[in-house]
């Protein structure tokens, strides 16, 4: 459904000199600066997949977005959507996709959210039956009866972000492009329109794309994940797999009955050199262990032989924690 | 191809409706476009009139009435493109700075034609009232004749202005995709358009070489006033109108498409 090969996209952009006389500069030379905000990035993403594309700000995610959509032109690399090449049949191919953009709105400001829809109709060239049943299909499942009349400048967010995304649907979109859906929306926003991609993609089988900051987004709704920084892909695979690339390391907390010796405990147990175990307080031992080399059972089986255990927890790290730390690159 | 030029006309008229009934909720608004607009001919007309009052009575072998033909006449195009084409004015700054391209270039339609619908100056077309009073009040003056065919040529005429303004100021415009920070070439462009409005031949050799071959604004006013008011000397180029009309346009649309493959959208 896409596929993407080496794309990368370099953004010239001159440097400024400042002042009048730097202004007068300017006009004559021009240093240009080069920025790489893709850097030979390929993947392929099958029919029905909704993959979510994450990473920090400044990335490089809209700017692929931009480039599988048809709004920018890569700088090298290829890019096949659903066997368009996007910015050269423009034309064609964008009558087969769906963008949503957190950040601006597609519809029309000034005109009542339905004469947006209706004008859409006729853009896309919408059998008139079919756009009606499939209107009153999304009014019912984003509940948008009473926004229909209102000008879409005078709609909160929330709103807006719903009529956006049924405007991205109702042609009939095979893929659908989704680049911050729920940026500033509250709890409730979010969760109605985390519902709704999720009945769309199971229903109607529609491939999905979606960036967001939103990492409960992700882990709610993608089945894969693509993390890029700087330009590159850093990983691309499901949540689990990344549990198990990035957090080698899992933890046991034992809460204990009577102080006990240390030391003692530690050479009972016989632990290899990569376990390290702590007393974080009299009562409560801590331990850290390398996820290849011991199971979490063997690892309780020793502690409890040893020494006197009331509870016992299993922490593992979120996948914020997670990816918190690819961002800051210590992973 | 006609499919797709049907489409796009069909919608023409469906953003056009779109954006009427916006103008309309708007009341004030309109109306105070509508009295700007007339005021603004009214000033010229007395300019007009002071001007060959005071001094000669021809200038450079023009009289007043044929002037003032010329003046009613170059109404027509400048209104026209003033109703249709105001939104290449926001090109560089709405579309290009912010980003705003990337709207239009997701929609299965021409970017251009996009952009030209977005916002469109009905108030002007009053201007054409005016204007057709000057044309009519001046044809007295002078006892010019009409027939059904001199109406008609002047409707294509003044069409083929339009498409001369529009493909200038569409070539200017695209100039932003490549200088986004606002060059000020619109505004001394928006000057010149009122030396289209009086007779080109009382200008320097300079200044009639570049208003006829380099800003072809010669062939929006004067040269069809000409056709109208019978000076046969100048009808060859009088027939070259819509082949200026359709070369100007060519190149900016060409200049548009160009530049569209140089946006870059903006970071988020």
């Amino acid at each position: 459904m896409i596929e993407v090969e080496h794309l990368t996209k370099v953004y010239r952009s001159f440097k400024r000199k400042e002042g009048l006389k730097g202004a007068l500069v300017n006009l004559f030379y021009r240093d240009y600066e080069s920025v790489q905000a893709v850097d030979d990035v390929s993947f392929t993403i099958n029919p029905g997949e909704l993959v979510g594309y994450i990473g920090p700000n400044g990335a490089g995610k809209s700017t692929t977005i931009k480039m599988l959509t048809g709004i920018l032109i890569p700088t090298s690399g290829q890019v096949r959507v659903n066997g368009f090449i996007p910015y050269r049949e423009r034309y064609e191919y964008t009558r087969h996709i769906g963008v949503v953009f957190g950040q601006r709105t597609q519809l029309w400001w000034d005109i009542p959210v339905q004469e947006s829809f209706r004008l859409l109709r006729k853009v896309y060239q919408i059998d008139e039956k079919d756009f009606r049943d499939r209107l009153s299909m999304f009014i019912e499942l984003l509940d948008l009866g009473p926004l229909l009349p209102i000008p879409v400048r005078k709609l909160s967010l929330g709103q807006r972000m719903r009529c956006d995304l049924v405007a991205s649907m109702l042609h009939h979109p095979k893929v659908l492009f989704l680049d911050e859906p729920t940026i500033g929306l509250d709890v409730v926003g979010k969760l109605r329109i985390r519902e709704f991609l999720a009945k769309i993609n199971r229903e109607f089988g529609v491939t999905m794309i979606l960036t967001t900051h939103d990492l409960r987004e992700i882990e709610e709704l993608c089945q894969r994940l693509l993390i890029v920084d700087k330009g590159k892909i850093i990983y691309d695979g499901d949540i689990e797999g990344l549990r198990m690339k990035y957090t080698l390391d899992r933890r046991i907390v034992f809460q204990l009955n009577d102080n006990i010796d240390f030391d003692e405990l530690q050479s009972a147990c016989a632990f290899n050199g990569s376990v390290r175990s702590e007393v974080m307080d009299p009562l409560s031992l801590k331990v850290t262990f390398q996820r290849d080399s011991y199971s979490p059972a063997d690892i309780i089986e020793r502690v409890l032989k040893n020494a006197p255990v009331h509870d016992i927890t299993i922490e593992e790290p979120s996948i914020e924690d997670i990816i918190g730390r690819i961002y800051s690159g210590q992973s | 191809m006609i499919k797709r030029v049907i489409l796009h006309i069909d919608l023409a008229f469906a953003y056009l409706s779109k954006f009427i009934k916006t103008r309309l909720e708007y009341k004030a608004d309109l109306l105070l476009g509508l009295f700007t607009g007339v005021l603004f001919q009214l000033v010229t007309l007395i300019f007009i009139d002071v001007l060959f009052a005071k001094q000669a009575l021809t200038i450079g072998g023009w009289t007043k009435w044929h002037v003032l033909f010329i003046y009613g006449f170059s109404i027509f195009p400048l209104n026209l493109f003033f109703a249709f084409f105001p939104n290449l004015y926001n090109v560089g700054s709405k579309y290009i700075i912010e980003g705003n391209l990337d709207r239009i270039l997701l929609r299965p339609l021409n970017s251009l034609f996009q952009v030209l619908m977005e916002e469109v100056d009905i108030e002007s077309l009053i201007g054409l009232i005016v204007g057709a009073g000057i044309v009519f009040y001046a044809s007295a003056q002078l006892s010019l004749e009409w027939t059904l065919g001199r109406v008609l040529i002047f409707a294509i005429m003044a069409f083929c202005g339009m498409l001369i303004y529009g493909g200038v100021f569409t070539t200017v415009a695209s100039f932003s995709f490549w200088w986004p920070d606002r060059i000020g070439l619109m505004a001394p462009l928006f000057n010149m358009i009122a030396f289209g409005k009086y007779p080109v031949t009382i200008y320097n050799r300079l200044l009639q070489c570049i208003l006829m071959w380099v800003i072809p604004f010669a062939f929006v006013a004067f040269f069809p006033a000409t056709y109208f008011l019978g000076f046969d000397e100048f009808r060859p180029f009088v027939l070259l109108i819509p082949v200026i009309a359709a070369v100007t346009m060519a190149v900016g649309i060409s200049m548009w498409n160009l530049g569209i493959r140089h946006y870059e959208s903006t970071g988020s």
